[in-house]
């Protein structure tokens, strides 16, 4: 016996294939509905390379909504994934890259390599960024991410209280925050004003070229996730028990914590600050195959992790003509929700563990 | 035979500033497969110190640790949790696995990178679980089980690594009385079927006295006595290291005594079970046995009925041990018509 039935009698690998194949309806849909009615033969023919470049149909699918979309499923999945690694390895339920301030570290890297190299925020934020300084921007981001989770899981291994943990993370990351708000607090208000919306989070803005260095980057870092699946199973029982099964503890710490900051590293650098859905992602996970094996957990968090980034990135499109909702609140919207139920569900207390 | 485990010039303790500050030292012992040891001594005596030490989650100050033989020091992680199995005093909270999920976790040091089982770890998994008597409870989810079924799982999971020595650390605590002994029968038949080395820490003087092949005292001078538990019972190590001025460590009881000041001694004409009985509300009410009536300041007769209470000054009779209590407790005030 490999995997557990479910309760209604689907095996995961069916719920699993379920989920894959609403994850392509959902990305048909990415692609196809947004602020301009485009009908579904030219969003078609467009995808299949059928309409020639100039073309608005073609730009708008091409340009605008498809890497939108892609952006999407590599940030929910990669959120997802640091989340999980994150749950893990603290054993600790509410841990995620933004409760714990690693997308704050991020945020920091992000804005001293900006001000570092003198180019104007807004050229950055604006997508002027190239292939280069995308692998700058996400190094950057990724060390300012382990710059908190390095002291963060310090503090965890001498402190076995999970809500102090947690607590420390929060401040860390607030007080981060604060730094960068003074540092960002000099430039020009335009540039300001293209920082908040940065802050709001959002899909958008990322383009064919900064994919090149997200795809491979997030693609290393889920990589990372899916090959070290026997090591999380083993860190279940806590590092004590995993090292007396012969897991070479100390390793698997800087391991994880290095692909947990790369993953929420990448995606803040270049999507903002998004929270919610590192924590949201992997209990949905869990709640929808019940099981705590990460033989199922990473595939389905990673899936998972697509397919809700999607939907919060169509949410956010609702308005319609009247502009886009900020990536954030949606995200909030949907994760609260998880993360309540997640405390009120667990009988014995979230911090028993 | 080569041991299971053996030491040689072991020294054990914590390192403070760089300063070796050392708990137990030159210790020589050496453990066979199949072998139960119970390791006792006072909290903060070093039990928990010499298991860690052992399964090498803690240096030692000096001295080696040898697992069939090989150095453990030298062992790769993998190898040496082919090795030694454990079970740690920390509490998990488990979150929704089912119970033979959890036991093959313990396949962890044989499987490949993907972690996947073959129909042999499928087998060795059924075996260890069969082994701790815990067949029913595979399908279960660990977060429904009892803190003894639970234990029990927990050492299937150390025995699915195929270890040599299994270092149970307080394997009975918050475990309640009858999952005690049951516990420790299981244990005692483990170690013979399996042949393995089970070395434990436990508070439970009396089942590790009854159970063990070999006891492990840490004294109170820090000096750890082994042998036999017969050994240790027929000299005064035992009464040495948990007596003190409040309680006596009884021989033939193999428990302790309260040791209280004697109101004085009775004569008490009865045998076996009977005379247990008696023995045990007399000493509560502060009065010890004697065999010399002239001694005695009361006697006390068993009888068909129940009891008689003969002082000089009369007798008095009951069918309850209560009423024995209340009659010998109230003779200071009313002498016995």
């Amino acid at each position: 016996m490999s995997l557990e039935h479910h309760e209604f009698g689907l095996r995961p690998e069916v719920i699993l294939g379920l989920c894959a194949a609403l994850l392509v309806l959902t990305l048909l849909a990415a692609i196809a509905l947004g602020s301009t009615a485009i009908p579904f033969s030219s969003v078609f023919d467009a995808v299949l390379g059928q309409l020639p470049p100039g073309h608005p149909d073609h730009d708008i699918i091409l340009g605008i909504r498809l890497p939108r979309a892609l952006t999407a499923c590599l940030a929910g999945a990669a959120l997802g994934v640091a989340g999980l690694q994150m749950q893990t390895l603290l054993r600790n339920p509410l841990a995620d890259p933004f409760v714990l301030g690693v997308t704050s570290g991020a945020s920091l890297g992000v804005a001293l390599v900006v001000l570092a190299s003198g180019s104007a925020i807004g050229t950055f934020l604006a997508s002027g960024m190239g292939w280069s300084d995308g692998f700058i921007v996400v190094g950057a981001a990724t060390l300012g991410g382990l710059l908190v989770l390095v002291p963060t899981l310090a503090i965890a291994a001498r402190l076995k209280s999970a809500a102090t943990v947690l607590i420390f993370g929060l401040m860390v990351g607030y007080a981060i925050s604060a730094f960068v708000t003074v540092l960002i607090a000099g430039a020009a208000p335009y540039q300001l004003e293209r920082w908040t919306a940065w802050g709001f989070g959002s899909f958008s803005a990322v383009t064919w070229t900064q994919l090149q260095v997200l795809v491979p980057v997030i693609a290393l870092g889920l990589g990372i996730g899916l090959l070290s699946i026997k090591q999380l199973n083993a860190l279940l029982l806590g590092e004590n028990y995993a090292r007396s099964m012969g897991l070479n503890t100390a390793l698997m710490r800087l391991v994880t914590m290095g692909s947990a900051s790369l993953l929420a590293g990448a995606v803040t650098a270049f999507c903002g600050p998004i929270g919610f859905l590192g924590i949201a992602i992997p209990h949905t996970a869990r709640a929808l195959f019940r099981t705590s094996d990460h033989r199922l957990l990473v595939p389905a968090t990673i899936v998972l992790g697509a397919e809700i980034a999607l939907l919060a990135q169509l949410i956010s499109l609702l308005p319609g003509q009247f502009g886009v909702l900020p990536l954030n609140a949606i995200t909030a919207l949907i994760g609260a929700p998880i993360v309540l139920l997640v405390i009120l569900r667990s009988r014995r207390g979230v911090f028993s563990g | 035979m080569i041991p299971a485990l053996q030491t040689r010039a072991l020294t054990i303790g914590y390192r403070r500033h760089g300063k070796a500050q050392a708990l137990l030292d030159q210790l020589d012992l050496a453990v066979a497969p199949g072998e139960l040891v119970s390791l006792l001594g006072r909290n903060g005596a070093g039990k928990s110190t010499l298991l860690r030490t052992l399964a090498r989650s803690q240096p030692p100050l000096f001295g080696s640790v040898l697992i069939r033989g090989q150095d453990a020091a030298r062992l790769s992680a993998y190898d040496l949790a082919r090795a030694v199995g454990v079970l740690l005093t920390e509490r998990l909270a488990f979150a929704a696995m089912p119970a033979l999920r959890l036991v093959e976790l313990g396949r962890y040091p044989h499987t490949g990178w993907s972690g996947s089982l073959s129909q042999g770890d499928r087998t060795i998994v059924a075996e260890a679980i069969a082994a701790v008597g815990a067949q029913h409870l595979a399908q279960r989810d660990m977060a429904e089980l009892s803190d003894g079924e639970r234990q029990r799982i927990m050492i299937a999971r150390a025995l699915a690594q195929r270890p040599a020595v299994l270092l149970l650390d307080e394997p009975t605590a918050y475990l309640d009385v009858s999952a005690r002994v049951e516990m420790f029968a299981m244990l005692r038949h483990l170690a013979r079927e399996q042949n393995v080395a089970i070395i434990l820490s436990s508070h439970d003087l009396d089942l590790s006295l009854r159970l063990s092949d070999t006891v492990w005292l840490i004294d109170k001078a820090n000096r750890l006595i082994h042998g036999a538990p017969e050994d240790l019972l027929s000299g005064t190590a035992l009464s040495a290291a948990f007596s003190s001025n409040a309680i006596d460590f009884s021989l033939t009881e193999r428990s302790f005594r309260i040791l209280s000041r004697l109101r004085g001694e009775v004569f008490v004409s009865a045998t076996g079970a009977e005379r247990d009985l008696l023995r045990t509300v007399l000493e509560r009410e502060g009065y010890g046995l004697t065999d010399e009536p002239n001694r005695a300041s009361f006697s006390v007769l068993a009888t068909a009925e129940g009891w008689t209470l003969r002082t000089t000054q009369g007798t008095s009779g009951g069918s309850s041990y209560a009423d024995l209590a209340h009659t010998v407790r109230s003779l200071d005030e009313n002498p016995v018509p």
